[in-house]
Order: structure tokens, then sequence, then C-alpha cells
């Protein structure tokens, strides 16, 4: 703490802080109207010191408040020398080149005066439900450069001097068709004026020195325990690659490379090798790889902290420009945030994930992946009181948990960005638009399974009712053919998204006859489609269903390791079905739910050897490490390290004997700072092994699984989601366990 | 004569009021609450109160003319998850919505810091698990129109698929039952048929409010405490009568009304303590006089500040416990884990206090239970706010020892260079100050200036920190009840027969008065029937309307006040009440200039009036309250960042009338009243202790 500022007077303020981004939080979400921003609350808020650094962010989603320090630098770069910047001014902006995320997600920001003097700012960011563009919701699938997107605000002075410019207003409503819209533009303004509001009274009542060193002090604060934080870490490297699997136009695997180098207490996150940017909109602009970076260290490592810049201090990023997450201008990028975006959060917080699991005493803070992509999908429509409808379904954002290294993951617990999670209801839907729900079920077998299972995702099938005229629909998104939500130590992915249209499915002629109706995906009528999942606007007929289910999370440990009653209890839960539990779980449940303890054994025992004999040494089969695994670990382990140190309960590593183990039956893996994989055998699959929904319906084998066994007892070590060719993950220990 | 005996059973203590009609004495009692059979402590205390008054129970029963309970019963189900064995019947393609929770279930009802740490984060254990969930082929759509009629053979084939299991209490919660009710009555018909007196919960009998998950979590959460509450009351009815009750049975609910036991609905009686504390506050302040009230309410663990603006507290119809939402009436309380037992203690540099709490074992360090982490009580005791001696009525002897030796351990060392006094300053001044952020969010952030407001201070420590907690906010006078503890019974007591019913309505219907001043009346009529039921003659019956709005496709409701409108003014009424509220709350650049305010729900709240303990005014006597003073000791206050020899007065000497300056420090049994530098303390004709604050006190 400062000279001169005390602990009592800092506590005093800083609460008063926070509960003001709360507060511009909750008046935003009350005045706004979009379904998006309220019904999953897509949205955040925060207060920022003069030159943009986040000082504390409100409730809901992490990368909406992480913007607000490029839009703000942005502001001064080009509006500072004119037309200005004043008390009472406010400046929107949804530019992806200059700090936004996609163009749908706008910021909105005020500076805060003390008579002449610039000392903080507050703002909101959130998803409105259209932007304009070719495209309802913003998403355009045909989109090969930024024009053919929605309109796009470099920072724009929305608020003059305390009064609303109106003709802007008009000019932002006449380029979208949602009326709607003007309630999120507002929500924006009113949750900034409760913040300017806040700010003047806290600052009148302790005085302009008092404050701006609260804020600067809160930011220190969480920058030091962060730095804490990773000094009782290990050194070392960690590297993983995900997969966008669409560019918007076609099916297009790319790869986003993500290798994490922690020394003493800064973090170098570096994207080299990621591959290069596309023509489709499935791209992200350097706004959305640096907000998602950050909320992935801000959720690992930063999750008894308050989330400010106090963690963008402590991280380095790197990253070359041109690529699929640094697309450079016109690259279109509207669909960044359901792709790019929450597939680098996932990616970035697996490496967070295997740091923390190569420390004994971070053991349990290490998670498998949450649900690794988002989806857009549109239904339009007048409804049955004539009004021009925008549906976006969303309960997508009731997406599996990942597991974590004591226990299952959250079944339908909400997606990862979000930490206020939320779907709308069937009947809240139902009512506004025109639309009937057949139904919203959990996906059986779409938690990754492991010895503690992911959290299941669900699918929901929807079909026209009661509009006036034809509807349409939209549907965008990735992580069809690859599943993104990866497993920890061992653990196997959760489902990938399916999307099905059930054509000629008769369902008008049920409806006449007041005959029952299908309730589950096995009994959908109809001619099943599967379809490809960025599908521009397109004719949603009387008589077809659309289903869709989207990602689980993914697993922690082998899965032959799972106790079989919790097995049976998944399967009397309809969380796991008889077949996995056989195959991937190795338990016999009875017709009556009971487990077979007999055959149980056996069919574990059958899986043990069916390993030892279909698996090759890992160094066969991926030969030697590529050449950016060489550089990233040109530098050996530290000099003279010595001590132990364990990754999970499944590898030891001893380095003064520099040795690395099998926690389990002690084979030898390699030296303590090699990867270790490369002392396992492997086994390469289809990803299908790991349960249906897992890319399979779509024929490509875009990704294989690579699960790896301990060549001493076949304990699943590690189970990776590969791409044929190309960068793959990397574990390399430079130390053992760090200082506290 | 008679007597209106008040009880509130907490999860700790089970209070008991009885309150002399003709006297208007009141005689209060504290017994331990018997969670095995919470009838047992009801029945002590009972008899504690009889003796204060010089009789047996069974003679203060006999002549008692109106008795009202609030119970703990409820909640020890829900928080202890052992109720009935629960089966729910839904829609076909709808079982897992009660597991899915909307998958805010995860986070439901948790703070931001709480939220964060997703990894701790999960749903709450699963009351009805999947295989005890049913699906009916059945179809409703959004205006009521049956798609799939419900066949008897379907019906019966749900029914008996859980009663196979082995369910004992079965909640029915099917899609858009509040437009069209058939379906659910009809599988309520059948489970009597099959299994008579087996407890039935139908979503749409609890709440007719559009929410599939919300409606059904609300009839699970019942159908699972529905057999224990009814069994508990069936006893406590029966013991009562043998113990010569002649007056009905009432049971408080979380809206601050009571309801015969047999016209209780079981869920709506969780939380009904706290509820009780507003109804006693409510009661006390229309004999005070005072309109527009902060009710704050500290005790060990927990701060809670509710809100009566023009007299009327405000009701929410959904609020969320254990992680489920549940749509029942409940008094708005909004609440933060801040008391005398919140934990100090340093993070890297900083001094936080909480969320941690010693509660009540091991306890604050003073008590000398084991405790090592220093408390809040343990400064108030360190800065000499407290009496060692005469904390809990003298039952409990504090070590100012142990108390210096935590804080100087954990907080002064690290922090404070070793200066004890400082860091407990410290730590008072943080946990006051963010209890004002607490009454800072209920009042301006609500559209309300705290500056119109009385702050009445209850709860053991409400009137030890109220004055630090009012500091900034505006707030001019602090008053302390004569009984600022035990507050609950004494609400109990003056609660009234009250039902509240609220329903869904089409949009439309605010262009149509006639006929939603109809829609009104009918369920008026309604609320007006089950409280009629209850003795109540007609014209003790008083009926409030109010409306739940927002602007034309907004999603967040805005819940308005509209007691005058009727007839043809109700539509027009329900506007500009609307407009008006809404402006109060998110300021003018929030309205559309074209948008349409819409109606989503309406809702009444009829009450009954019943019998209720009127408080005696008492003579005023001299200004003089020398006779009280007690002594003197040294005080460290940190207005003054000082040491001064601060009077002490007894709180049971004062008498009405008496004025003193502070800083005083006044000692009550079971609570402390402090009395900062510069305001002035009187006593009430009601025996009340008012604290008029300096004006423009500093922060």
């Amino acid at each position: 703490m400062s000279e001169n500022l005390d602990p009592v007077t800092f506590e005093v303020i800083w609460h008063r802080l926070l509960d003001t981004t709360e507060e511009m939080g909750i008046k935003y979400m009350r005045t706004s109207g979009s379904p998006i921003l309220v019904g999953a609350y897509d949205a955040s808020t925060g207060i920022c010191l003069p030159d943009g650094q986040l000082v504390a962010m409100g409730p809901y989603i992490t990368t909406q408040a992480h913007v607000l320090r490029l839009i703000i630098d942005s502001v001064i770069k080009k509006r500072q020398a004119a037309p200005g910047l004043g008390p009472g001014d406010m400046y929107i902006c949804n530019d992806p080149y200059l700090g936004a995320t996609h163009q749908p997600d706008v910021a909105t920001v005020a500076p805060f005066f003390v008579g002449d003097q610039l000392s903080a700012w507050v703002g909101s960011s959130g998803h409105w439900l259209d932007i304009g563009g070719s495209e309802p919701g913003g998403f355009n699938m045909n989109a090969t450069s930024v024009f053919d997107e929605g309109l796009r605000l470099p920072p724009t002075r929305i608020v003059e001097n305390g009064s609303v410019r109106e003709d802007l207003v008009e000019l932002i409503m006449s380029q979208v068709r949602e009326p709607l819209v003007e309630l999120d533009l507002r929500g924006q303004i009113v949750s900034n004026e409760a913040g300017i509001q806040r700010l003047t009274e806290i600052f009148d009542d302790y005085g302009s020195d008092a404050v701006t060193a609260v804020m600067k002090e809160g930011i220190s604060h969480v920058e030091r325990r962060l730095r804490a934080r990773l000094r009782s870490l290990p050194d070392g490297v960690w590297r993983e690659v995900q997969f966008l699997d669409h560019d918007g136009h076609k099916p297009n695997l790319r790869r986003i490379v993500c290798t994490i180098t922690k020394r003493g207490d800064r973090l170098s996150i570096d994207f080299t090798g990621t591959d290069p940017q596309v023509e489709g909109f499935a791209n992200a602009a350097y706004g959305g790889l640096r907000a998602s970076t950050l909320s992935a260290v801000c959720i690992l490592l930063g999750y008894d902290l308050t989330w400010n810049d106090g963690i963008a201090r402590c991280v380095d990023i790197v990253a070359p420009p041109g690529t699929a997450m640094t697309a450079e201008y016109p690259t279109p990028v509207s669909m960044a945030t359901i792709s790019a975006i929450i597939v680098n959060l996932n990616l970035v917080f697996a490496a967070l994930s295997k740091m923390l699991l190569s420390s004994p005493k971070h053991h349990d803070e290490a998670m498998a992946n949450w649900c690794g992509t988002s989806l857009g999908v549109s239904m339009l429509g007048y409804n049955d009181r004539g009004l021009m409808t925008v549906a976006p379904e969303s309960s997508h954002f009731a997406a599996g948990g990942g597991a974590r290294t004591y226990a299952d993951g959250v079944d339908t617990g909400g997606i990862i960005i979000n930490t206020t999670a939320n779907i709308p209801s069937i009947e809240q839907t139902e009512a506004e638009y025109p639309l009937l729900y057949l139904f919203r079920r959990q996906l059986r077998d779409s938690g990754g399974p492991g010895k503690y299972r992911g959290g299941m995702s669900a699918g929901v099938a929807i079909a026209p009712y009661g509009a006036m005229g034809d509807m349409h629909t939209t549907f965008a998104g990735v992580g069809a053919d690859t599943p993104n939500a990866f497993g920890l130590g061992g653990g196997l992915p959760g489902a990938a998204v399916r999307f099905v249209r059930y054509v000629d499915s008769g369902l008008p002629d049920l409806l006449a006859a007041g005959a029952e109706l299908p309730g589950s995906e096995e009994t959908l009528p109809g001619d099943a489609r599967v379809t490809g999942i960025n599908r521009a606007l397109a004719l949603f007929e009387t008589d077809t269903i659309e289903y869709h289910n989207w990602q689980g999370g993914g697993g922690y440990g082998d899965p032959i390791e799972r106790s079989a009653d919790r097995v049976a209890a998944d399967v009397l839960a309809q969380a796991v079905s008889v077949r996995v539990a056989l195959d991937v779980y190795g338990v016999v449940v009875t017709d009556g739910g009971e487990v077979d303890v007999e055959a149980t054994a056996a069919a574990r025992d059958a899986i043990v050897s069916g390993r030892l004999a279909t698996a090759k040494p890992a160094r066969d089969v991926l030969g030697r490490p590529d050449p950016i695994l060489d550089a990233a670990t040109g530098e050996p382990r530290v000099a003279g390290a010595t001590g132990r140190s364990s990754y999970g309960d499944l590898v030891d590593f001893d380095f003064a004997a520099n040795e690395a183990r099998c926690a389990r039956c002690s084979w030898n893996l390699g030296s303590a700072d090699a990867d270790f994989k490369y002392g396992c055998l492997v086994e390469v699959s289809p990803v299908a092994v790991a349960g249906p929904a897992r890319g399979q319906d779509y024929g490509r084998d875009a990704v294989m699984l690579r699960r790896f066994y301990c060549p001493g007892c076949a304990r699943q070590i590690e189970a990776e989601v590969a791409a044929p060719e190309g960068p793959h993950a990397l574990f390399h220990l430079r130390s053992p366990a760090g200082q506290d | 004569m008679g007597y209106i005996t008040g009880l509130d059973i907490g999860g700790t203590f089970t209070d008991v009021s009885a309150v002399s009609v003709e006297t208007g004495a009141i005689y209060t009692a504290k017994a331990r609450s018997t969670p095995w059979d919470l009838v047992e402590g009801l029945v002590e205390g009972l008899g504690l109160v009889a003796e204060q008054a010089g009789l047996t129970t069974e003679e203060l029963l006999a002549d008692t003319v109106k008795f009202a309970h609030g119970t703990t019963q409820t909640s020890n189900v829900i928080f202890t998850w052992v109720g009935a064995k629960t089966g729910l019947i839904t829609t076909r393609g709808f079982a897992d919505e009660i597991l899915i929770m909307r998958a805010r279930g995860r986070v439901a009802g948790l703070g931001l810091a709480d939220r964060r740490k997703l990894r701790e984060t999960q749903k709450p254990p699963q009351i009805v698990p999947r295989h005890l969930i049913a699906e009916a082929a059945e179809r409703i759509d959004h205006r009521g129109r049956v798609l799939t009629g419900l066949t008897r053979e379907e019906a019966t084939r749900v029914v008996t698929e859980l009663l196979d299991k082995g369910v004992e209490s079965i909640a029915v919660s099917l899609l858009w039952a509040q437009e069209n009710s058939a379906h659910e009555l009809l599988i309520k018909e059948i489970i009597n048929e099959l299994a008579p007196g087996m407890h039935v919960s139908l979503g749409h009998e609890l709440a007719r409010v559009a929410g599939e998950y919300e409606r059904a979590s609300t009839a699970v959460i019942n159908a699972f405490v529905a057999p224990t509450v009814e069994h508990y009351l069936d006893r406590l009815v029966g013991r009562m009568t043998d113990l010569k009750l002649q007056a009905p049975l009432l049971v408080l609910q979380a809206s601050g009304g009571v309801n015969s036991a047999e016209e209780t609905v079981p869920i709506k009686t969780i939380e009904s303590g706290p509820a009780a504390g507003m109804v006693g506050v409510k009661a006390l302040m229309d004999n005070v006089g005072y309109d527009n009230v902060i009710a704050t309410d500290v005790g060990g663990t927990t701060f809670k500040v509710g809100l009566l603006v023009n007299g009327q507290w405000s009701v929410t119809q959904e609020t969320i416990i254990n992680q489920y939402s549940l749509l029942i009436p409940m008094i708005d309380l909004v609440s933060i884990g801040a008391g005398g037992g919140s934990i100090a203690w340093v993070d890297d540099t900083r001094l936080r206090i909480g969320p941690l709490s010693a509660g009540g074992d091991p306890g604050p360090a003073c008590y000398g239970w084991g405790g090592t982490q220093p408390t809040v009580t343990d400064a108030d005791l360190v800065l000499g706010f407290l009496n060692p001696d005469r904390f809990l009525a003298g039952r409990l002897s504090l070590s100012r020892e142990k108390a210096e030796a935590a804080i100087k351990e954990q907080v002064a060392d690290r922090l404070f260079g070793g200066d004890v006094v400082k860091a407990a300053a410290g730590i008072r001044h943080i946990v006051d100050s963010q209890m004002g952020d607490l009454v800072r969010k209920a009042t301006i952030e609500r559209g309300h200036d705290p500056r119109g407001f009385v702050l009445v201070a209850y709860g053991g420590a409400g009137p030890l920190h109220a004055s630090g907690y009012s500091r900034g906010i505006g707030v001019k006078t602090i008053l302390v009840p004569q009984a600022a503890t035990g507050f609950s019974a004494y609400g109990a007591a003056a609660s009234d027969i009250q039902h509240s019913i609220h329903r869904s309505v089409r949009a439309d219907l605010l262009d149509d008065p006639a006929a939603l001043d109809r829609a009104y009346l009918d369920i008026e009529e309604e609320a007006r029937a089950l409280v009629e039921k209850q003795n109540v003659s007609r014209s003790d019956i008083s009926s409030s309307r109010w409306a739940e709005m927002r602007y034309e496709r907004q999603l967040h409701d805005v819940r308005v006040d509209a007691k005058d409108a009727v007839g043809e003014q109700v539509s027009a009424g329900l506007r500009e009440a609307f407009i008006e509220r809404y402006e109060a709350l998110y300021g003018s650049s929030a309205t559309l200039p074209n948008a349409s305010p819409q109606l989503l729900r309406i809702g009444v709240d009829v009450v009954g009036a019943i019998t209720k303990p009127t408080v005696h005014e008492l003579e005023l006597e001299g200004e003089d309250a020398g006779a009280a003073r007690s002594g003197t000791r040294q005080v460290f206050w940190p207005e003054l960042m000082e040491w001064a020899e601060t009077p002490i007065y007894d709180g049971t000497l004062l008498r009405p009338g008496n004025v003193f300056a502070g800083a005083a420090i006044i000692e009550q049994p079971g609570t402390t009243i402090v009395v900062p530098p510069g305001a002035t303390s009187t006593v009430d004709r009601f025996g009340n202790n008012v604290i008029h604050l300096a004006v423009g006190g500093s922060k």
C-alpha cells in the first residue's frame, strides 16, 4: 500500500467502487430489452483509470469488460484532440479493429472529470440484438470482408455534454432492423450515468487524491497477489492446440496454437504457429484475443481476486499479425465471439490447467474444458400478434461444465465466460415468438467420460408455430466436426455440436389431429438431415423440425477408474448410456440398474489388455517433437533443480534424478524435463470412441483422438484431440513446484 | 381481558411474547429451540412467559385471543435436505427443465465474488432425481389451447409409474398450466383416487404465472416439505388444544401476513422470521408515526435491510432458496454476510472483513471458546463499546485480553505496526462502511432518498453499529425499539391475515380498462374469500392492487403499486405509476419516447385486520437522565480517533422524556446502543431510544 493510503480508507472506498460496477451492470440489464443481453446476460461494465486500465469489472461476461481498456485507448487516441473529451460526454464504439470483439458487441464509455481533470472512465459493453448488415443478428456467413458485415462505429460521441445525440441514435437505428436495439443503446447510457453519478459522490466524499490512489492500489494489489501465485507454480512450458472447424463459408480446419511459458512471476502467452486468417467470418482481431486470453487467466489463476488490469500486468501476449486470432482489417470477424474467442479462451484455459496440474499444491485448481464453443441461432418471423420478431435461440448457454480433479463437471451449468449463467424459459420464448418447443433435454453421453465426468450439455427441438407468414432461420457456430471441450489427465472430450433438420415431419397433421407429440430425438418424425453449422438465412417450413445440441464438458482422469456405482447412477439418471458404460467405462449395468461386479472387473481387464495390445510407443507414432517445440523448449530445466513434483496423481517427477515416473506403477516415462507423453504408449482412434456426437455425424474425420497409456500399467494419462499434422500439445517442466 | 401471544421459532432460540390487551403490558421470553421437535421449545417458552404474567400455561392460552407463530420448520427441511421422497409429473419433452435450472441454478443467489470461483460453483442437490420425474403425453400452448389432450389412461400411467417407485409426495407442473389448468387438475384427481392422502402440489395453484422452471421448482419444494410441515402443524394444533388454546392457531408467512394452520401453504412459511421483524417494525412505526423507515437488523453473521415506504414494505414474488427459484410472496429484504462474528483478516496489504464468520462456535476470540480469529465483536470490545461484564445480559463474560491478542497477532502486527486500537478502529470502520453500502443499495440505488427516512436498528448488534452505518448516507434519525431483541415474536403478534394473489395477463388487457378492472375484481374476490374463511368480517378487509410492468419488449419488470387504480381509471393509473417509478429507478435517459408500457402480471394484497397489540403511551418525564447514568468508561471513537471518557446509561432506568448528548453508551439487556459524538439521544413516549444525528456528519 502506498504511503499516503491507509488500509481502512482503501477498503471503504474500494467497496464502494465495486458496488458501483455492480449497480451499473444491474441497471444496464434492467433497462435493456434484448433477450441475448438480458436473457443470457451477454454484457459487462467497468471502471477504468484515466489511461484506460481496468480498475474493476461488473458482473456477467468477462470478455465484455476486458475490451473497455482498448476502446478507451482508441477514444483517447482518435478523439482527445478533436472533438475532445468533456464532462457529460460518452463515446460509443464497436470497431473490432479498435478494440471491440465483434460488431454486435457495442461498448459505450464515459470520461469522468473532477473539474477539468480527467480522473476516471466508466464503460458498459454488451451484445446487441442486431447491428444491421445483410444478416439479422449480425453473423454474416457469406461475408468476405468487414464491409459485408454490420454497422461499424468508430469512437462516436453519442452523448455530448449530458445530452443524447438523437441524430446519431436515429442514424444507428436506421441501420438496424430490430427496434429493440434502442433499449440496448439507452441501457448503456443509463448504466454509465449511474456510474458517473456514483463516482461523483465517491470523489466528493473522499477527494480526488484518495480515490485515485485507491484505484491504482486496487490494480497493484491484484498484480502482487497474482505474481505471488505465479511464483508458487513450477517454471515450464505448456502448449495446447485448439481448432476452428469452419470458416463460415466451408468446413476448413484451422489450428490455434498457444504456448505458455511461465518463469518466476511472469506468464508469456505466445500464439506463434496459429494458422492464418481466412476469408470467412470465423476470425478474431487482437481485442478478442486479448479479452479471451485474460479471461482464462482471471478464471483459473485469479478466482479469488478482483478482475482488473493487475492480471494483465503479469501477462505478456505474443501474437504474430494476420492469424485467425489477429485478423487484420478488413477481414470479417463478426462470428469471433462464438468461434475464435471462446475457443481461444478454452485453449488458454487448457494450457493453464496443465500448468496447475503440474504443482501438487495446485492440483485442485485445474479443470477440464467447459463447453468449447457457442452458437448463433436466430429464428425470424411475425408472431401471432403481427409483430416482426427475431428469436435468438440461446438454450446453448446451458452448456456442460468441465470436470474437476476431484468432482464431476456441472451438467448444463452455463457457459464459461459468463459468471451469471442463464437461459430463457420455454414459456417466455413461446409467448413472444412463433415457435413450438418439442423438447429441451440434457444429452446423454455428452459429458466427457473420465474418472470424473464432464457436465452434460443438452439438445433442443423446435418447430414453427402460429407464425403470420413464413419463418426463416440461421445457424452459426463452430465445433461440429471437432469437439472443443478437451479432457484433462486422461479424461475424454465432451460432445460436439450437431444440427439436424427433420424435414417432412408431418407435425402440422399431428397438431391438427390433437395427437401425441414427439418428445425426444429418437422419436422425431421426418427425414433427418444432418446440416452444416454455418447456414445462412433459409426457410423454416412448418413441417420441418430443427434440432441441435451443443458441447458437453471434458472429463478428468481415466474413465475405467470411475467408481462403478457412479456409472450405474449415471445410467439411471440418463447421463450415460448402457453402451458407453460398457465400452468406455468398462462397467456392466444390469437391466435392473445394478452393477454386475464380476462382469465389470472382466470388462475393465479387457480394456487394459486391449490398450497394451493395440497401443504403440509414442515416439514411433509422433516422431520427434516438431521445430516449434524445439524452439520453445530450447532451454533445459533450471540449473541445479532438485526436488519433486507431480502431475495430478498421474506422473511423479524427481528432479535430482531427472526422472518422470508413472505415479501408479513407477514405470520410467523419461526425464523430468521432457514431455512424459513421449515415454507413453499411444493409441490413435476416431474421436467417436469417446461417445456419440463427437463429430462422426459429419463424416470428415477432421481430428483424431490420441490416448496415451503408461506402458507399465496401461493407465490412461492423457487424451488429446489432435489434427493429423502441425504443432501438437507439449509439456515441459523446468523446475519442480515453485516457492510460496 | 385477554392476551395476544406471538412466537417466533428460530434456528437457535424460540422467542415468545404475550401482550395484555387491557394494560398493554408486554411479557417476553426466550427458550432454546429444539430442532428434533420444535413444539417442545415452544411449550417451554410459553411456560416462561406465562410465569412472568403470573399464570399457568393453560391459563395464558385459555385467555389468548390471538395466537400467531412463525416457524423454522420449513427452513429446517430445506436446509438439511431431509424431506419427503418426492416425484414430479411434467409435460413430455421437459422432464429435464427442473434439472437444467435454466443454467442459473449453478450460481443463483451467490454474490459476484463467489460466482467468480468457477470451480467451486455447482448446482444444489436434486430434490427430485431424474428417475422420479415422469413425463405425461399432453401439451397446451401459450394461449391455453390444448394441442394434445391428457387422457385418463395417460394420467393414470404416469401416476402409477411414480407410485410404484415409492414416492411419498407428488408435484405436478405442466407447461402453460397457468393458462389452462385442466390437465394438472386431472392428474391431481387421479392421484387422490390411487393414493388417497398423498400430498399433491400443483404448479399453477402455487403461482399462476409464466416460467415453467420456476413453477416446477416451487411445486417440487412445496411437495418436498409439505408432509413434514403438515405433520408438525397437526401436532402443534393438537398440543395447543390440549393446553386449552381456544383461538385459531395462526402461522406467519414470508409475506408478513398470517393464515390459519389449515390455510397454510407450507412453502410460504419459509424465512418468516426476518419477515416477522419487519412486521414488528411496521407495527411500532404505525404507533410512533413514521412512514418512511429503513429497518436494519444486525445479528452475529448477517446484516439485513428492509424498507417501509409510505408505511408499506415491498414484496418480491420470486426468491432464491438454496439456489432454487421460488415463486412465493416474500417481504423484500437485502442482506450481506456481515455481523458481530465477521472475521477480520489480512490479504496482502489489505484489511478484509468477512465473508467468513466465527458464528457461535468457536465464536469471537473474546468469548473464550477457543476462537483465535479477530471479529467485529472483538474490535467493539477493545474500543470500549461493549461492557465485558454485561454482554448478553451478563450471561457471558468477555475477555478483553483474548480480543486484543487476536487483533494484534492477525491484524495489528501486520498492518498497523502493532497498534491494536488503530486496528480495531479500522475493523469497526470498514464493517460499518460496508453495511452502509448495503443501506445505500437498498435506498439510493432503488430511487429512494434516505434523507427522508428514519433508520430503525434492532438485532443484537444493530444498535451498536447503527451510528456507524448511518454515516454518510444522509439519515438524520436512528430509532432503537424498546425491545430491540426478540423483535420477531412481537411481529408475529402484530400480524394480520393476508392473502396475495397474482396472475400473468395478456399484454392487450391494459387497453381494456373495463376488462382489466374485472380481472382485478376477480382475484380480489378470490383473495377476500380466503381471508373471510378465517372469520374476518368484510368490513375489516382491505385490498391493494399492484402490477408488474415494463416497456414493451423489455425483459425486466418493475413492480408498481397502484392502490387507487380502480374502475375506468385502472389503465391510466397503472401507466402513470409505471412511468413515474421507472424514471425514479433509472433516470430520464432510460425512458423511450415511442415505447408503451406493457402489463405482465396483476396482483392484489388482501389484508384482514385482526386484533393486534396496542402500545400504550407513557407519560413524558423530565429531561434529566442523571438517574440512569451508571458511570463512565474510556471509549475509542473512530469519529475522533481518540479515547474519550464516555458516560454510560442503564437503559432499563431511562424514562420517557429523558434527553442527553453523545458521545454516550446505553446498555440494555441484550444490546448496547451507541450515541456518537455530536448526537442527541431522547426517550420517546413509547420507551424507544431516538438518536438525532448531527447534521452533515462526517464520513
